[in-house]
C-alpha cells in the first residue's frame, strides 16, 4: 500500500513539475504579447496622434474655450479659422453650428485632440489642460480674465496670433474711442451710487451677491459713469446682506442677468425690492434688470454693454 | 413645584431663558454699520424714509429671530435624536435630513426654479420638501417587520442617505454655472439673513408642533436611555415614542434648514454643554438646550456679521470654528 | 404551564429559554400560542403602564446611554405612576429613597450610575424595580391590615388550560429578574441573594428569577420551573424537581445533588458530560 502511494506520489510530482513548466511557458508568451501591445500603443499615441508642432503664422484650426475670445475671433475676421467653441458660447450665431468642447471645469480633452487644432485658447487656471496640450505639442493661447482695460489689449494680442493684426487693432481702437466718449460725456455730470447685483435667489432678496471694487463688471459701471457702492471692497464678488445694502443707500440698482425674463416675471422680480423702500434706488424707481450678454461678456461688444448701462444710469443723474 | 426636579427646572429655564431673551434684545443693537437707535424708533419718521429703522427692523431683527428659531430647533432636535439613537454623537443631520434639504435647495438654485409654494420662495420650499423626502425614505428603510423601528437600521439608512444625496448633489453641481455654484456654496454654509418675517411665520407652526412633541418626549427619552426593552417594561410604548422622536426631530431640522441652511455643530455642541451643566434628565435638558441654542446661534451670527465687516463670514464657519476645538476637548477629557 | 404564587420561583433552562420566558411573562414578547394572565386578566389586553405598575423586570445588565445619577435611575421606576406631564412629587422621591435603602445603596443616590461597581449597579436596578411596583401612597395601614399575603397570580396558560380563579392581593408586586448574578462576583452574588430573600420576607412579593446558576437557584428559590425548548419538563418545589435525572435531561450533564448539612440547601456538583445517546 505504501509503495503504491509512493509510486503515485512520485508520478504526481513529475506531473506537477510538468504543469509548472507549461504554466511558465504560457506566462512568458502572455507577457510578450502584452508588452508588444503596450509598446505599439505608446508609439501610436506619440507618433501618429500627436501632430507635429507647426508654428505657422496663421493657425487654421482654432479651438476656443472662452466665449469672449470666440467673439473676438469672429469680430476680427478669424471666424472661418475656428473649428470648435465652448459649451457656453452663443454669439455670433455661427457658433451654434460648431462643435462644443466643454468649458472651464469640464474641457473635453479627447474631443479637443480629435479635432487636431493648431491653437487652443484656454483659461489661465486650466493648468492641467495646458500640460496635456503641451505634451501633444499643440500651441495654446492663455486667456486671463481681468479688467475692462485688458479687453482691447487681448484683442490686439489675439489679432497678432491669428494673423489679423490690422483688423484687431482697428477693433481695439474703436472700443477705446467709444469708451472714452462715454467717459467724456459723463465727466462733469453726477455719478450715481450704483449697486450691481450679479445674482440672488428668485423672487426673494436673499443670497444677493454684488460686484465688489475689483474686476470687469466694476470697471464697466465706473466707465458708464456710476460709482460702485462696494468700490471699497477689494473683491470681485461681495455677499451683500440686507444691512449692508440698506446702509450704503445706492441711488441705482442694476441687476445683471444671463437669461431674459418674461414681462410678467420681470415685473415680479422688480417688485421684490419694494420691501426695502428706504433705499433711494427703490424709492425713486431706479431699479433695472438687464438681461443682455453684452454686459457680462468682456468681448468686442463691451462698449455697447457700457453704453446700455450708461443709458440706465442717465435716468438717475 | 417643590420637588428638587421642579425647582431645578424652574431655575434652569429662568437662567437660560434670560440668556435667550437677552440675546434677542441685545443682538439687533449691534451690527456692521452704526445706526442711531433714537432715530430707528422715531415713529414720526415714515418708515420708507427711515434708513436706521429699516436696518433695525428689516436687516437685524428678523435675522436675530431667525437665529433664535434655528438655534432652538437644531439644538433640541439634536437632543431628541441623541436620545432616540442612544448615542451622544448623533446630530440632527445624521439621518439624512440635511442632505435631502441640500439637494432640494440645489435643484432650485441650479435650475432657477422661481415658483412660490404657499408663499414660500423656491429654494426654502424645495429644501423643506427635499428634507421630508429623505426622512420618508430613511423611515421606510428602517421599519422592521415586527418590532417597530430598529435604531441601528435607522442609523445606517441615514448614513446611506447622506452619502447618496451627496453624490446627487455633486452631480447637480455639474450643471451649475459659476453664479449658481457660488450661491449653492453660500447656502451650504448657512445664512440667517432672511431680511423679512415671512420665513419665520411659515416656519413657526412647524416649530411649535415639534416643540410640543419634544415636551411630551422628555420622559420617554429618559426611559429609552435604559434600552428599548427596559423602557418597555417601564410602561413605555417604545415604537410610538421612537416614531414620535424621529418625525418631530426631522420636522424641526427640516424647518430650521429651510430657514437658515444646514448650520452645523449646533445640534451637537449645545446638548453636550447643557448636559455638562444640568445633568441628563431630558425634562431639563430639552428646554435648556432650546434656549441655550437660540442664544448661542444669535451670538455666533453676531460674530459672523461684525468681525470682518463689511465682509460677512458664513455663520456655519463660526459654529464650526467653535465646534471643532470643543469636540477635541470632549474627546481628550473623556478617557 | 403555570408559574407563580407568592414566593421565589426559579426558571432553569439551556440556551436562553429562561430569558425568553421572562420576556413572554413581562409582556415584551407575545407568546406564539396561549396567553399570559396577571391576576386573571390577560396581559396582552392591559395597557403597558398598568402592567408596569404591577410588574418590574431587572435585566441582566443595564447600560445607560447618558449619565444619570442612581436616584434618577430609581425615579424612572416611578414613571408608570405619573400622568402625562406630571413630575414626580415628594412621595415618589421618598419611595425611591426607601427602595435605595432597602437595597443598601442609599449612599450612592447622587453618584453617576456608570461609576458604580457591577454589584452596586445591580442593586440600584433592583431598587428601581422595587420603586416601580411600589403602590403610590405609602400605605402603612394596609400593610398591617387583615388582607392575607397570598401573593400575586401570574399564570401562563397553554391553549388547553383554563384560567385559574384565584383571590389575590392587588398590591402584591411582581419582580422578574434575568440572570441577576451572571456578571457578579461571589460576594455580590451572596448580597443579591440575601437581598431578595430579605425583600421576600419583609413584604409579599412574587419573584421570578431566570438563571443558569443551579446552586444559586437551589439556595434561593422555593420552587423551580425547568424549561427545555419552550416546553416545561418539570415544575414544583425545589427538592422535588432538582434531581440528577432532570439535570441530565435539561443540560446533558451528569451531576450529584447533595444536601448541605448546616444550611439544609441543595448543592449541585456537576461530574461530567452525559454520553451521547444516554437515556434521560
Amino acid at each position: 500500500m505504501t509503495k503504491d502511494i509512493a509510486a503515485r506520489s512520485s508520478g504526481l510530482a513529475a506531473c506537477r513539475a510538468e504543469a509548472r513548466r507549461v504554466r511558465w511557458r504560457e506566462g512568458v508568451w502572455l507577457g510578450a504579447i502584452l508588452l508588444t501591445v503596450l509598446v505599439t500603443f505608446v508609439c501610436f499615441v506619440v507618433f501618429v496622434l500627436e501632430p507635429s508642432a507647426r508654428s505657422s503664422e496663421r493657425p487654421t484650426r482654432i479651438v476656443s474655450l472662452i466665449p469672449a475670445v470666440t467673439e473676438m475671433l469672429f469680430a476680427i475676421g478669424a471666424g472661418p479659422q475656428v473649428v470648435a467653441v465652448s459649451s457656453f458660447d452663443h454669439f455670433p450665431p455661427q457658433v451654434r453650428r460648431l462643435p462644443s468642447v466643454g468649458a472651464l471645469v469640464d474641457p473635453d480633452v479627447e474631443r479637443i485632440l480629435s479635432l487636431r487644432p493648431d491653437l487652443v485658447a484656454i483659461y489661465g487656471s486650466q493648468t492641467d489642460l495646458r500640460t496635456q496640450l503641451g505634451r501633444a505639442r499643440i500651441p495654446v493661447y492663455v486667456y486671463r480674465h481681468a479688467g475692462l482695460a485688458d479687453v482691447p489689449a487681448t484683442i490686439r494680442e489675439l489679432g497678432a496670433r491669428v494673423g489679423h493684426a490690422d483688423a484687431a487693432a482697428a477693433l481695439a481702437r474703436g472700443i477705446e474711442t467709444r469708451l472714452a466718449a462715454i467717459r467724456a460725456r459723463n465727466a462733469g455730470r453726477p455719478h450715481p451710487r450704483t449697486l450691481i447685483v450679479m445674482g440672488r435667489e428668485a423672487l426673494s432678496l436673499r443670497g444677493i451677491y454684488a460686484s465688489g471694487g475689483v474686476g470687469f463688471i466694476h470697471d464697466m459701471v465706473e466707465a458708464a459713469g456710476g460709482t460702485n457702492v462696494f468700490a471699497d471692497v477689494k473683491k470681485e464678488a461681495v455677499q451683500a446682506t440686507a444691512e449692508l445694502i440698506l446702509s450704503r443707500r445706492p441711488d441705482v440698482i442694476i441687476e445683471l442677468r444671463a437669461d431674459p425674463l418674461s414681462p410678467d416675471m420681470l415685473k415680479r422680480e422688480m417688485n421684490v425690492w419694494s420691501a426695502w423702500n428706504s433705499v433711494p434706488a427703490v424709492k425713486n424707481r431706479h431699479v433695472h434688470l438687464i438681461a443682455d450678454d453684452r454686459t457680462v461678456v468682456p468681448g468686442p461688444r463691451v462698449a455697447e454693454g457700457v453704453e446700455i448701462i450708461a443709458n440706465r444710469l442717465d435716468k438717475a443723474r | 413645584m417643590t420637588t428638587p426636579l421642579g425647582r431645578r427646572l424652574v431655575t434652569t429655564v429662568a437662567i437660560f431663558g434670560l440668556m435667550a431673551v437677552g440675546a434677542i434684545v441685545l443682538a439687533p443693537l449691534v451690527g456692521s454699520t452704526s445706526i442711531s437707535l433714537g432715530r430707528a424708533f422715531d415713529f414720526h419718521v415714515p418708515f420708507a424714509d427711515n434708513t436706521d429703522a429699516q436696518i433695525f427692523f428689516i436687516a437685524r431683527l428678523p435675522r436675530t429671530l431667525a437665529g433664535a428659531l434655528v438655534g432652538a430647533m437644531l439644538a433640541s432636535a439634536g437632543v431628541v435624536l441623541q436620545g432616540l439613537l442612544r448615542n451622544p454623537l448623533a446630530t440632527p443631520f445624521t439621518l439624512g435630513v440635511s442632505a435631502g434639504a441640500a439637494l432640494g435647495a440645489m435643484l432650485a438654485i441650479t435650475f432657477g426654479w422661481s415658483f412660490a409654494w404657499l408663499g414660500v420662495p423656491a429654494a426654502p420650499a424645495a429644501s423643506f420638501i427635499g428634507s421630508m423626502a429623505a426622512v420618508g425614505v430613511v423611515y421606510a428603510l428602517a421599519r422592521a417587520r415586527h418590532r417597530g423601528i430598529s435604531t441601528n437600521v435607522l442609523l445606517l439608512a441615514g448614513v446611506t442617505m447622506n452619502a447618496f444625496f451627496s453624490a446627487l448633489i455633486l452631480f447637480v453641481q455639474y450643471f451649475a454655472n459659476f453664479a449658481e455654484t457660488y450661491r449653492i456654496l453660500r447656502w451650504l454654509m448657512g445664512d440667517l439673513d432672511i431680511s423679512s418675517y415671512e420665513p419665520l411665520v411659515t416656519a413657526l407652526p412647524l416649530a411649535v408642533v415639534s416643540l410640543a412633541v419634544f415636551a411630551w418626549l422628555a420622559r420617554p427619552l429618559n426611559l429609552l436611555s435604559l434600552g428599548p426593552e427596559s423602557a418597555e417594561t417601564h410602561g413605555l410604548d417604545v415604537t410610538r415614542a421612537q416614531r414620535a422622536a424621529f418625525f418631530s426631530a426631522s420636522l424641526a431640522t427640516g424647518a430650521a434648514v429651510s430657514v437658515g441652511g444646514p448650520i452645523g455643530f449646533i445640534g451637537i455642541i449645545i446638548p453636550h454643554l447643557v448636559r455638562l451643566l444640568v445633568g441628563s434628565d431630558h425634562r431639563i435638558v430639552l428646554p435648556a438646550s432650546a434656549l441655550f441654542g437660540a442664544a448661542f446661534l444669535i451670538a455666533c451670527d453676531l460674530v459672523a456679521r461684525t468681525v470682518m465687516a463689511p465682509i460677512e463670514l458664513p455663520v456655519g464657519v463660526i459654529t464650526a470654528l467653535i465646534g471643532g476645538p470643543f469636540f477635541l476637548w470632549l474627546l481628550v477629557r473623556k478617557r | 404551564m403555570q408559574v407563580a404564587e407568592g414566593g421565589l420561583v426559579g426558571i432553569l433552562g439551556p440556551n436562553g429559554s429562561g430569558k425568553s420566558l421572562l420576556r413572554v411573562l413581562s409582556g415584551t414578547v407575545k407568546p406564539s400560542s396561549g396567553r399570559v394572565t396577571l391576576d386573571g386578566a390577560d396581559l396582552a389586553r392591559q395597557p403597558r403602564a398598568a402592567i408596569a405598575r404591577r410588574m418590574a423586570v431587572v435585566p441582566q445588565e443595564t447600560h445607560l446611554a447618558f449619565d444619570y445619577t442612581a436616584l434618577e435611575v430609581v425615579l424612572m421606576g416611578r414613571y408608570p405612576h405619573l400622568a402625562a406631564f406630571e413630575i414626580e412629587g415628594p412621595e415618589d422621591v421618598a419611595i425611591a429613597r426607601e427602595a435605595l435603602s432597602a437595597t443598601g445603596t442609599l449612599e450612592f443616590e447622587d453618584r453617576p450610575f456608570e461609576t458604580l461597581s457591577g454589584g452596586e449597579k445591580q442593586r440600584v436596578i433592583i431598587a428601581a424595580a422595587l420603586a416601580q411596583v411600589h403602590p403610590r401612597a405609602l400605605d402603612v395601614a394596609a400593610r398591617g391590615s387583615q388582607l392575607p399575603a397570598r401573593g400575586a397570580q401570574v399564570a401562563a396558560h397553554g391553549s388547553s388550560a383554563e384560567p385559574r380563579d384565584a383571590t389575590c392581593d392587588p398590591r402584591t408586586p411582581v419582580l422578574l429578574l434575568d440572570e441577576p448574578t451572571a456578571a457578579l462576583d461571589l460576594a455580590y452574588q451572596l448580597e443579591v441573594a440575601s437581598l431578595l430573600r430579605a425583600l421576600q420576607e419583609q413584604q409579599p412579593m412574587a419573584i421570578v428569577i431566570s438563571t443558569h446558576d443551579l446552586n444559586f437557584a437551589a439556595g434561593l428559590c422555593r420552587s423551580l420551573v425547568l424549561l427545555k425548548e419552550g416546553q416545561v419538563i418539570a415544575a414544583g418545589a425545589t427538592e422535588d424537581v432538582l434531581t440528577p435525572d432532570r439535570i441530565r435531561t435539561l443540560y446533558g450533564v451528569e451531576a450529584d445533588v447533595h444536601r448541605h448539612g448546616p444550611t439544609g440547601r441543595l448543592v449541585i456538583v456537576p461530574t461530567g458530560r452525559s454520553p451521547v445517546g444516554a437515556k434521560p
